[in-house]
């Protein structure tokens, strides 16, 4: 295959054996699913047998990176990473098959310019290895000195310093040990996160990932492409909100965005918060900032805090807000220990969120009585730092029965605590099919993105995907349309969801999330989507430029909603319905503040949600994406609409209720 | 004369410079095809760019050994060392002299490589996102510098005073 943007070839890799196998990508796959995350899926429908263990050898791992990276073009700095996800789970244990995305300042380079659009790595080996790829030279090298000893960040700069040049993905203990939001580190900083890709590794017995290419990316048109990514480069370089970005990370819209959007705390009011955790603190820990490949926001933020008890300590997070949450959960007012908190996730390799969360509910039920002495090793837990870190060393080490459910997942632990986390644990944000969203949807209220994160994703719980005009609160219906318009809305649709003083929120959800889709197809990151400068219509445009197919933004939405379809189908295949898009019991628990009761309520903080209000949201999402609404399934019409009727065999044919 | 200065404290390794600067010169993008690299220090967490400082006495032009001319010449307006396509013979000594690894093989081209300062708008510091890059005057910027150290210097004798 031979379309500019492409490299053209897929890379498989047999742990168990050794063996490697290089594959034409197809050219219709290119034209149909675009790259990045819909190829994943496409290859991840022939490759993940349907009900395989998410930590069995069969269970492959999908790499892949969309056309517009490796090129200029502002944010196209995004890996996808496929996989049964061991986080992501029904009740009755089922996994879905998910995807991680992760950006990062060398590995998306390296990769892409090893000529492989997507790298396939299947079985499992028998001792711990790495796997070194240097453009056609793939080799499993044994890791026996990294695997138990070395942490995260450790690997990576051993890595780093053997293979100069490459880029790295490593994991730590929570990944060898298989806890079930352990992640995978990319080039130290970067994250494939939450859902339990490290585990995946773990179980794999690959401790990393090193790789390193020389190939470059071609352009069709490259005056034409030019002549998009250039002008969003200004929007980007001179924006006054993106130079606040590049100065202290996402905490620069702290006041306007971030403290309305995350506040649910039962003891502090927000001045409270804001005094400890506020932009004005920032100064008193920020070392650094790394940017990913081609981005101009720069947002990844390394900590060394300055004074105070843990003066010295260092970390590195997607940004303090991390800290913040924490901070505010955990009623830890000394920032430095919240990024101690912070450190110590990174160093063992696992979500710090699903892991704050987990602490702050298990303590919460040793003070209420719920748990005792007993069954947590005789030690007294506390609300304090040092049993916090403590519990952390349980998870990664899977210490005694506690340790073991903490590392298991909300299913795991709920049965151990003898309460369910999704209905019993009021102060989550939202448990959603195993996995707890960044947002807390009482707090941020609930827009498309948030619907996303708590009903439709079959990743659940997640963090943000799909950002738009309503990441921020309150922005006025003008500006959420005008954004809508953008996503490549037909007229037809824009006059469903849009009323002169609101919006359909569940209507609007299916456009964002297949922007989304294709955002994450074609590798670019969807922060930028918050601003409005990359959106379907200049995606559309750059696609045209760079591959020479002629693509409308029409066309190119078209094809995100293919890919969304597709995802949801892999997961039907694996029995998931509409029963697991049910939005968690806990949410609907109204929680105290000091300002206030936080309750659900819609974006423009008008109308409460109660249970049946988002069962209305979904059936009027099912509806509207042509699926069916009593099991939440694509029917076999919308299949056939968008090209994908050879995947219908995946619809149950006895159809559950 | 203007030169390419590196603010070294504020490269967050985004790589932009190398992709503006292959794509510049080769019309692909690829950070392997390019005339300044980012090397990255990650144990200490920082990025370094390394780019032809267009030495006064350039140790490139010195091993050249194409005769009479070299292959290698001053830009006049820009001071850039520019090498001449058609007499380069492409032995490499000048690869090996050079200390910082300023020149390099373009093996899909078959031909030696070098910053020439983009006729004197360099594309790298066009693409710079952070401000690591500049392409100032040389007697401009040490003015800047001594009026700062000169600021830091008035400072200490205020308090004296």
């Amino acid at each position: 295959m031979d379309i500019p943007g492409y490299m053209g070839k897929i890379l498989f890799v047999d742990l168990g054996t050794g063996a490697t196998e290089v594959k034409p990508l197809k050219e219709a796959w290119a034209k149909d699913y675009l790259g990045g995350w819909g190829i994943n899926y496409r290859l991840a429908y022939d490759l993940i047998k349907p009900n395989v263990d998410p930590f069995s050898p069969e269970n492959p791992i999908i790499l892949g990176e969309g056309p517009f990276v490796g090129t200029l073009y502002p944010g196209a700095s995004k890996m996808m990473a496929t996989t049964k996800m061991p986080m992501t789970a029904s009740k009755d244990g089922k996994h879905a098959i998910a995807t991680s995305t992760s950006g990062s300042h060398r590995f998306t380079l390296m990769f892409k310019y090893t000529g492989y659009d997507h790298m396939v790595i299947q079985g499992r080996s028998e001792k711990p290895v790495y796997l070194k790829i240097d453009d056609d030279a793939v080799e499993l090298i044994d890791a026996g000195d990294l695997w138990g000893q070395k942490d995260v960040y450790e690997t990576a700069e051993i890595l780093l310093d053997r293979h100069e040049g490459f880029g790295v993905i490593s994991i730590g203990k929570a990944g060898e040990n298989r806890v079930r939001y352990a992640m995978a580190y990319v080039d130290k900083s970067w994250h494939l996160g939450k859902s339990g890709f490290g585990a995946i590794m773990g179980a794999k017995n690959l401790k990393a990932i090193v790789v390193r290419g020389s190939k470059g990316v071609k352009i069709a048109d490259p005056d034409r492409f030019m002549a998009v990514v250039n002008p969003l480069l200004a929007l980007a370089r001179n924006n006054p909100a993106a130079a606040e970005i590049r100065k202290v990370g996402f905490h620069s819209s702290w006041d306007l965005i971030w403290v309305h959007n995350y506040y649910q705390s039962e003891k502090w009011k927000k001045a409270e918060w804001t005094k400890y955790y506020g932009i004005e603190t920032v100064p008193n820990v920020l070392k650094d900032h790394k940017a990913c490949c081609a981005c101009p926001m720069g947002c990844k933020t390394d900590f060394l805090v300055k004074s105070g008890p843990y003066a010295g300590q260092e970390a590195s997070a997607t940004h303090y807000l991390t800290a913040a949450v924490a901070g505010s959960r955990l009623e830890i007012e000394d920032p430095g220990a919240a990024i101690k908190f912070m450190d110590k996730t990174n160093l063992y390799g696992m979500c710090a969120f699903n892991a704050l969360s987990m602490v702050d509910w298990i303590t919460r039920c040793f003070q209420d009585g719920v748990i005792t002495k007993e069954q947590t090793e005789g030690v007294n837990l506390s609300r304090d730092v040092d049993t916090y870190l403590l519990l952390l060393d349980w998870v990664a080490d899977r210490k005694g029965a506690l340790g073991n459910a903490m590392a298991d997942g909300w299913f795991a632990l709920s049965e151990f605590v003898g309460k369910d986390a999704t209905k019993d644990y009021i102060q989550a944000h939202a448990i959603a099919k195993g996995q707890e969203s960044i947002y807390p949807p009482r707090a941020a209220k609930l827009d498309p993105m948030r619907i996303t994160m708590i009903m439709t994703n079959p990743r659940g719980g997640q963090s943000p995907q799909g950002h738009s005009a309503t990441t921020a609160p309150l922005r006025p219906v003008k500006a959420v349309k005008r954004d809508a318009v953008n996503t490549g809305m037909s007229e037809e649709d824009l006059g469903k969801t849009f009323s002169e003083d609101n919006f359909d929120h569940a209507r609007l959800t299916r456009h964002i999330e297949d922007a989304y889709g294709v955002y994450n197809a074609l590798g670019v990151c969807s922060v930028y989507a918050t601003f409005g400068w990359t959106n379907i219509k200049v995606l559309a445009e750059a696609y045209s430029a760079l591959t020479g197919i002629e693509t409308s933004p029409e066309e190119l939405k078209k094809k995100g909603e293919r890919i969304m379809n597709l995802y949801k189908i892999l997961n039907v295949r694996e029995g998931f319905t509409r029963k697991e898009d049910s939005p968690p019991e806990a949410i609907f628990t109204p929680i105290q503040t000091p300002e206030g009761e936080q309750r659900l309520e819609d974006y423009y903080r008008k109308k409460a949600y109660t249970k049946e209000d988002c069962e209305r949201l979904l059936d009027t999402y099912y509806e509207d994406r042509g699926w069916d609404v009593k099991t939440g399934i694509p029917t076999r019409e919308k299949l056939k609409d968008l090209g994908l009727e050879e995947f219908a065999e995946a619809i149950p044919t006895e159809e559950k209720g | 004369m203007k030169y390419l200065m590196v603010d070294y404290d504020e490269c967050r390794g985004c790589h932009s410079c190398a992709l503006a600067c292959s794509f510049g010169k080769t019309r692909e993008f690829n950070i392997n095809r390019s005339s300044i690299s980012i090397v990255s220090f990650p144990k200490k967490g920082f990025f370094i760019p390394v780019i032809c400082t267009q030495c006064l006495k350039p140790v490139c032009e010195d091993v050249c050994p194409v005769e009479p001319e070299k292959a290698i010449y001053r830009d006049k307006d820009t001071g850039a060392m520019i090498i001449d396509e058609d007499l380069c013979i492409g032995c490499k000594l000048c690869i090996s002299a050079c200390p910082i690894g300023a020149p390099w093989l373009d093996e899909e081209n078959s031909k030696i490589m070098k910053c020439d300062l983009c006729d004197g708008d360099p594309r790298c510091v066009k693409h710079c996102n952070y401000g690591a890059l500049h392409y100032v005057k040389a007697d401009e910027e040490t003015m800047k510098k001594r009026r700062e150290g000169a600021h830091k210097i008035s400072l200490v004798l205020d308090k004296l005073n």
